[in-house]
């Protein structure tokens, strides 16, 4: 029964930990390919023509290519609502979007909306969008500012439920000025048409990255081309103007020779085209931007829940396997030394040892396969739903329906049967090479060799050492046990921990401001005298995304500064000492995560980009202590020297000091030139709702550590008993009380716990810190650090289970019947 | 026609039995079991008068009242009213016979429904008497019954009277343990199966008893209740008088820490202690003990003393497990087939050691054996059948190991 339940345990916590990885990488693939997810997307700083995207649909291995047209708005709806989204054209072959409710929209100014943009703007399918204002440059290409909301889709950039992003509006290609943009469109969308299938698979994670190669590469040859036309074309609208500036000229000189004014205006006017065409001459180069799947959040996080199971089932499900394993040799190996004179018997009256071996396999590979079957179901059923259910509100596809991996299954029930073999034969192995008569024979225990020596010892612990010595397999299978049990337990409330107190270390151990305002940049003064009025502290700088290019991009948040004004509100502690970094001019300083993920020291280079267009290869001065977020700090004599753009301060780092955050954005809100206030811990909201799945698996996984803690000892104790019943009843027989029995027994029982405790936690260490690791997330760094209460937990709760588990099993010594000596 | 022959067949059993069987002692007792079982009696006994005391002792006694300890004056009660008159009587009713005063077995549970006493008449005296007690069936003895007893009372006294024979006074002897009607059940399916089914046995100290029967007489499961291993079903066990029939576990422990040594056939002793410390590991729980050293110097083994169980041989495993059962300086010790997994010069040495644990030590030893060439140098030799006693037999002159051959 032993048997049975622990090959179920081991079986059913790493199949279903690795099911339910699996089954959330096959349900995204399934839904992207649904929605034919783009693999790769182009993005250009300036335009992509449509010889561009006719050539990328051609690139080796692209099933087709779609151009996209965008462009950021701020839509506005009743009192007050306001949102920063995107007006996206919708595509039909690639990145498509999938609709819910209502139609696509038709006309050009008809629009679809995401059900995000709906819930957050209150808008219904028949509303009109007629308070929107284009926010970049692109919006001078819409020709439509009043939209008929037709239906509403689910789009594909946006399966994250817990990465909130405004939802776009969706709406026709011809909504834009295709004609004016000589059908350039903003991006392209590219869908592989590899046969990889799985679409978080190595070899699809190949495809595209040598797809984005691919397109880098021809980059060069391509931009060059879009520059010459834009320029072509620019150069044509600048002719144009001085043609009809010119005919206006004429005019004027002819018609209203007396009207000097107007005639200096136009000569001037003129003049200015030269300008123009020099700027036009001196414009930088366009480039692409070529992105992976990777640089959706929503494909990041699927791929970050897969691999965080996956990275679980390696660890924790192979620490369950192995002490099952450990814990199947011992009882095996107890079962078959408990028969050993029936082994004896059959061997008297000639049966092989083959033949006796196989009735042992049979016996013992029965067991096994009986909880691996069993632990296949249960991990199946009843595991993987619960593991699964953790994820179903993270996305807004349900990404829940479970998953049975046969391969994995075989490969486990294999792996069973291999280690319940092995176990079998290294139990019969020694019964084996005796002879019959010698197994008929009462057994007589293995003693120590040597002379024995009577040293300072006490009777008791020589006694205790001895047995230990003697019977070192089963010590050391007890050990190990034990130490893998408590080892789970403390790595599982470790990482419990360490994603918990992520926040804690980053509010307000790094982050020591309660929000971030950004501003127009005529709204400085204003701004800065409310805040001053509230009685406020404040630091103003410059707070901009950008983009890190080091094997892909990765978009980081920088902060263009003084320093030294900042640190009051932002700490920027040495990674490796945690000592003030000091304020330089030489480099950024980069948040820890992206060092390590990008392999990035002090003195490395990397290519930072601003916006499309603002590109700089930067120094890394130093690497800073940084637990949620990406931010990348920069004085703002760096960000002169390295990038063309100007340094103009955009938002106020801001110390409530005790003001209502609620009258400040109402004071804000009342000015012209609030573009957002955002609270300094907004980051953590995210981070806990899309832990809390790690955080329920982590707590699925301690209870099922604790429950093979608890199946392990009740085993390994009564076999440890049942070992030692002879040498009990003896003891007994000779007058020892229950009472000296038990503290007999208890010495190796505290000495073996003890053990595994003590070394339980220094491996538990180690491994803690490696499984932190390796599901840490690309902008949150866990907790590290040796959480002393995990031990403590991990300690009691092994003890714990030895005490209880021990105070049961020892009222079976009390029941030993003393005639059974010889039995 | 059929009784004639049986009896006839018996006479000559008890001719051969007496005139060709050399020790004394066995040949009585022999012979008394062949004419119990040719009477189908319940028990039987034979009376020896010690002329010293003018009681009758009885040397050889079958069945389940064990009467070892008991002595009758002579001329009063069957026995000595038969062996002061020298003239043999068939009773029915002993204990409303007005003739006697009183009757022996009957103290003992044994009701007394028929008796046959006979004298041993040698040529000059009467020596003794032949008792056969309580036909099975229930049924009276009769003459031709009779005749048969006077036949080989005629025999036993002149083979007494060729080789003589040495009485020892079991009143002399203190009594260490007592079991009265000691019965044991063990359920066995829907039911039960009695083990002993009504033990009576007196142990006396510094006794040298040996317990024989065959496999499954109960031979295991008395000595188990004697030293506190089990527990009895029914019946009354008592030790240097206090009642052990229905004690505590406290009371149980404390009875084989301080009481009992117990010596196994399978040696048992703890693998990863060496001898000596398998002598002082029992050696530390008891109050006053024995040294281990000395207790190991008394098995003969102060040279190897260091060495672990498994460096020994099985013998020297045997005296090892011997140091560890006198160390506590046990009143009774006993010993489960100790000689059984051994050779015979082996068995010998060990049971040289038990010899002299016995006559230098004071102990009582009960041992169990199959045996039967060991059962010489006992002191008494109890033998079980079906649960019960079959006969306890006194060694008149009990063998030393050395002289054991088998």
């Amino acid at each position: 029964m032993s048997v049975i339940v622990i090959a179920l345990l081991g079986t059913s916590i790493y199949l279903s930990i690795g099911f339910a990885g699996g089954a959330i990488f096959r349900n995204g693939s399934e839904m992207y390919d649904a929605m034919c997810f783009r693999s790769v997307e182009v993005v250009s700083s300036m335009l992509i023509s449509e010889d561009d995207v006719s050539l990328l649909g051609k690139l080796d291995g692209v099933k087709c290519a779609e151009p996209v047209w965008q462009a950021g708005a701020c839509v506005y709806h009743g009192e007050g609502l306001k949102a920063n989204t995107y007006l996206i054209s919708l595509t039909g072959r690639v990145n498509v979007p999938q609709l819910e409710e209502g139609r696509f929209p038709e006309a050009p100014n008809e629009c679809a909306i995401e059900q995000s943009l709906a819930d957050e703007m209150q808008f219904r399918i028949g509303d009109v969008i007629d308070d929107i204002s284009m926010t970049d440059d692109a919006g001078q290409y819409v020709l439509e500012c009043e939209f008929l909301i037709t239906g509403i889709v689910k789009h594909p950039d946006h399966v994250s439920r817990t990465f909130t992003q405004t939802g776009y509006i969706v709406v026709p290609k011809e909504t834009f000025d295709l004609e004016t943009l000589q059908g350039a469109s903003m991006k392209a969308e590219i869908l592989l048409g590899g046969e990889s299938g799985d679409r978080f698979s190595g070899a699809h994670g190949s495809e595209v990255a040598s797809l984005v190669k691919k397109i880098e590469e021809l980059a060069p040859e391509r931009t060059p081309l879009t520059d010459a036309a834009v320029k072509k074309a620019a150069h044509g609208r600048v002719d144009a103007m001085e043609a009809d500036l010119r005919q206006q000229l004429e005019r004027a000189m002819s018609e209203t020779p007396d009207d000097t004014e107007t005639i200096k205006y136009l000569e001037r006017s003129i003049a200015d085209l030269d300008g123009y065409r020099e700027n036009i001459e001196g414009m930088a180069p366009s480039r692409w931007i070529v992105l992976g799947e990777e640089s959706s959040a929503g494909y990041a996080q699927i791929k970050s829940c897969g691999e965080t199971l996956r990275t679980l089932q390696t660890n924790f499900g192979l620490m369950f396997i192995a002490i099952g394993a450990l814990t199947i040799l011992a009882t095996v190996g107890k079962m078959v030394g408990e028969q050993r004179s029936q082994v004896g018997t059959v061997k008297a009256l000639g049966f092989f040892n083959r033949e006796i071996l196989g009735k042992y396999l049979l016996f013992g590979v029965s067991a096994t396969v009986f909880g691996t079957v069993a632990g296949c179901l249960a991990g199946r059923f009843l595991l993987e739903r619960i593991v699964l259910d953790n994820y179903k509100d993270n996305f807004i596809f349900d990404l829940s329906a479970p998953l049975f991996d046969p391969v994995s299954a075989l490969i486990v029930f294999a792996a069973g049967i291999i280690l319940s073999s092995g176990a079998v034969w290294i139990a019969c192995r020694t019964l084996l090479r005796e002879s019959a008569n010698a197994l008929m024979q009462p057994p007589v225990p293995n003693g120590v060799k040597g002379k024995g020596k009577d040293n300072s010892a006490g009777l008791y612990s020589r006694l205790i050492l001895r047995n230990v010595r003697s019977d070192w397999k089963r010590v050391l299978v007890t050990v190990v046990s034990i130490l893998g049990c408590c080892a789970m337990i403390g790595v599982g409330f470790t990482l419990k921990h360490a994603v918990k107190n992520c926040p804690e270390k980053q509010y307000p151990g790094i982050i020591n401001y309660d929000a971030e305002v950004k501003y127009e940049p005529f709204a400085e003064e204003r701004f800065g005298e409310i805040l001053d009025e509230a009685g406020a502290e404040r630091v103003s700088l410059l707070s901009t995304s950008a983009s890190v290019r080091t094997d892909g991009y990765g978009a980081v948040k920088l902060l263009v500064g003084d320093i030294d004004g900042l640190r009051p509100m932002f700490r920027l502690l040495d990674a490796k000492t945690g000592a003030e970094l000091p304020a330089t001019d030489e480099g950024v300083y980069v948040y820890q995560r992206l060092a390590e993920t990008e392999g990035l020291e002090v003195g490395d280079e990397f290519d930072m980009m601003i916006g499309l267009t603002d590109t700089a290869r930067v120094k890394v001065a130093g690497v800073f202590r940084n637990y949620l977020g990406m931010p990348v700090v920069m004085s703002r004599g760096y960000y002169e020297n390295e990038f063309s753009g100007e340094y103009a301060p955009n938002a106020y780092l801001v110390r409530l000091n005790g003001a209502d955050p609620e009258a400040l954005l109402s004071r804000f809100e009342e000015e012209y030139g609030l573009v957002s206030w955002t609270e300094s811990d907004a980051d953590r909201a995210v981070f806990e709702a899309s832990m809390g799945s790690i955080d329920s698996v982590d707590s699925l996984l301690i209870a099922i550590a604790a429950i093979m803690a608890g199946v392990v000892q009740t085993c390994l104790t009564g076999t440890y008993i049942m070992q030692k019943k002879r040498e009990l009843i003896l003891m007994r027989i000779n007058g020892f009380s229950y009472g000296e029995l038990v503290g007999y027994l208890l010495r190796e029982t505290v000495l073996t716990a003890l053990t595994g405790i003590i070394l339980g936690i220094a491996a538990g260490c180690g491994i803690g810190y490696y499984i932190v690791r390796s599901v840490e997330l690309p902008y949150a760094q866990f907790d590290r650090s040796v959480y002393v209460p995990a031990w403590l937990y991990a300690a009691g709760i092994t003890a714990l289970f030895t005490v209880v588990i021990n105070a049961i099993a020892l009222r079976r010594v009390k029941k030993l019947k003393l005639t059974d000596l010889d039995a | 026609m059929i009784h004639e022959k049986r009896l006839m067949k018996a006479t000559w059993q008890i001719m051969e039995q007496l005139l060709e069987v050399d020790r004394i002692d066995e040949a009585l007792s022999g012979s008394l079991d062949i004419i119990v079982n040719t009477l189908e009696s319940e028990a039987g006994a034979i009376w020896i008068l010690d002329e010293n005391t003018n009681r009758l002792i009885p040397m050889f006694h079958i069945g389940p009242a064990d009467i070892s300890g008991v002595s009758v004056e002579n001329g009063i009660g069957i026995e000595g009213v038969v062996t002061g008159t020298g003239k043999s009587v068939i009773v029915s009713d002993a204990a409303n016979d007005p003739r006697f005063d009183g009757y022996v077995f009957d103290d003992y549970g044994l009701g007394t429904k028929s008796v046959i006493c006979v004298p041993l008449n040698n040529l000059h005296d009467v020596i003794g008497c032949v008792e056969i007690v309580n036909k099975k069936d229930g049924t009276l003895y009769d003459d031709e019954e009779l005749k048969i007893c006077e036949r080989m009372a005629a025999l036993a006294a002149i083979t007494i009277e060729e080789k003589g024979l040495l009485i020892d006074s079991g009143e002399k002897k203190e009594v260490l343990a007592t079991l009265r009607n000691v019965t044991k059940e063990y359920p066995s399916g829907d039911g039960k199966v009695q083990v002993l089914k009504g033990i009576n046995l007196d142990i006396y100290k510094n006794e040298f008893v040996v317990v024989l029967g065959e496999s499954g007489c109960g031979k295991s499961t008395m000595m188990n209740i004697v030293g506190g291993m089990d527990s009895l079903t029914d019946g009354v066990i008592t030790v240097e008088g206090r009642d052990l029939s229905h004690p505590t576990e406290a009371e149980l422990t404390r009875y084989r820490r301080e009481f009992v040594g117990f010596i196994f056939q399978s040696y048992n002793l703890m693998p990863n202690l060496t001898a000596i410390e398998n002598v002082r590991f029992i050696a530390e729980i008891v109050n006053d003990p024995m040294s281990s050293e000395e207790a190991i110097e008394k098995v003969r083994l102060t040279d190897r003393a260091n060495n672990f169980p498994g460096q020994m041989s099985g013998g020297q495993q045997q005296r090892v497990s011997i140091a560890r059962a006198i160390v506590k300086r046990p009143k009774l010790i006993l010993a489960d087939e100790p000689t059984a997994a051994l050779d015979h010069s082996t068995s010998i040495e060990v049971l040289s050691v038990i010899e002299d644990i016995v006559k230098n030590q004071g102990a009582t030893v009960l041992m169990v054996t199959h045996n039967s060439e060991i059962a010489k140098m006992a002191d008494r030799v109890v033998k079980l059948r079906g649960g019960r006693i079959a006969s306890i037999r006194k060694n008149v002159h009990p063998l030393h190991a050395e002289e054991l051959v088998w």
